[in-house]
């Protein structure tokens, strides 16, 4: 999945309907390109990580190139979550 | 310490009025000692110098206790209850915990101060009902009769030279409310209004440019654009729809603030460390994380919600 703009309270539903079609694939890794993406607010890094728990057995939810707030936000509030990686 | 065991569920948050080393220590250390001796999780959040004389006092026995750098995790007063106080507490339920917490130290500035006592004041809501014993050493030699007259009201028991008072002074609310005090903008604030979710780009980018001109670079920058992004999405979610965002800088920080027509209601907002599973309720956690120092005025008029930033 390819993430471009921006991730803040207007483009929220949108983003969390992505990622809940997402979650239903059946792949073990799960990609979310976010090279393009300018911002994404607190609310938005939290939806990636309901995301990541939702998903069964040992899939993962693999962030590529996320713009600085995701892991400053993941470290803040989700030290050391599982099912989440990110690839610099 | 205590003359009397405390209830099982009883939170406990008496002051230490110490002067000199040799009250701090032992106003410290024994309460250090009869948690470890009782199987405790004890932790002690203070300045570095004052952790280093508890920690020589204690030896061998230092590797149980958890040190905190209270200048660093406590800069700003509004995240020590999350990060500090109900991070420890929290990550050891089951019995009694242990802390000392030292909030308010000589060299606090007056534009801290206000949070400080606050915070201080609302550790006792924060904890109703936890078995968990907070002391707050203060510095009687070093801090104004002010500060020391404001202890006694946000806590419920004073300790000084061994004995224990019962605060006939103690008024939390009354505390949280003196210091919900106005906050004037100076002159050289720059200012930008916005309404509505369509504005928010635009005010965020107005922000990272004024605060880039004001020395901001890096972290610092990422974070000024990080609070500005949670406050006015706030204001357009849960305020009045629409607000004002002012900017400058005061000596080694550069000042940030949103206000808006709502009325934040609940003086725990934004020091509530919420569920990992709970999907919101992190934005203003995050301002107080981020920040040097975040102070608030709720008015007639409504809320504003000022932080700091060091450049």
């Amino acid at each position: 999945m390819y993430a471009k703009g921006e991730i803040g309270v207007s483009t929220r539903p949108m983003w969390q309907e992505a990622l809940g079609q997402l979650s239903r694939r059946s792949e073990s890794c799960l990609y979310v390109e976010m090279s393009q993406l300018t911002f994404i607010d607190v609310a938005g890094v939290t939806d990636l990580v309901m995301t990541a728990r939702s998903l069964s057995g040992h899939r993962l939810l693999v962030l590529d190139q996320p713009p600085f707030q995701v892991p400053r936000i993941l470290d803040l509030f989700w030290p050391g979550l599982g099912g989440i990686e990110v690839a610099a | 310490m205590t003359a009397t065991a405390p209830g099982p569920q009883e939170f406990v948050h008496p002051a230490l009025f110490y002067s000199g080393k040799q009250q701090y220590v032992t106003g410290t250390v024994p309460f250090v000692l009869e948690g470890l001796a009782k199987e405790e999780p004890v932790a002690v959040a203070a300045p570095p110098d004052r952790l280093q004389l508890i920690k020589d006092q204690l030896g061998d026995q230092a590797r149980r206790v958890h040190f905190v750098d209270m200048t660093q995790a406590g800069r700003n007063p509004g995240r020590i209850i999350p990060g500090v106080l109900r991070q420890f507490a929290d990550a050891h339920t089951g019995g009694r915990v242990r802390i000392i917490g030292e909030p308010i130290w000589p060299g606090r500035s007056a534009v801290e101060y206000p949070a400080c006592v606050q915070h201080e004041a609302l550790i006792n809501e924060a904890f109703t009902g936890r078995a968990v014993t907070i002391l707050c050493p203060y510095d009687v030699d070093g801090l104004d009769q002010g500060v020391l007259r404001d202890a006694w009201a946000t806590h419920p028991v004073v300790v000084a030279e061994g004995s224990e008072t019962a605060s006939a002074a103690y008024s939390p609310e009354a505390v949280v409310a003196r210091y919900n005090q106005a906050l004037p903008v100076p002159p050289a604030a720059q200012a930008t209004s916005f309404e509505g979710s369509g504005q928010l780009t635009a005010v965020r980018e107005f922000a990272v440019r004024e605060g880039e001109r004001l020395g901001l670079e890096g972290a610092r920058l990422q974070d000024l654009q990080l609070a500005v992004a949670e406050l006015t999405t706030n204001s357009v979610v849960h305020g009045a729809g629409d607000g004002t965002l002012r900017i400058w800088a005061e000596d080694k920080q550069v000042v940030c603030e949103v206000q808006d027509a709502g009325r934040l209601t609940d003086p725990l907002a934004g020091r509530r460390p919420p569920a990992p599973e709970r999907p919101g309720g992190r934005g203003l956690l995050l301002v107080n994380h981020v920040a040097d120092l975040v102070r608030i005025h709720i008015g007639e008029a409504g809320t504003t919600i000022r932080f700091y930033i060091g450049r």
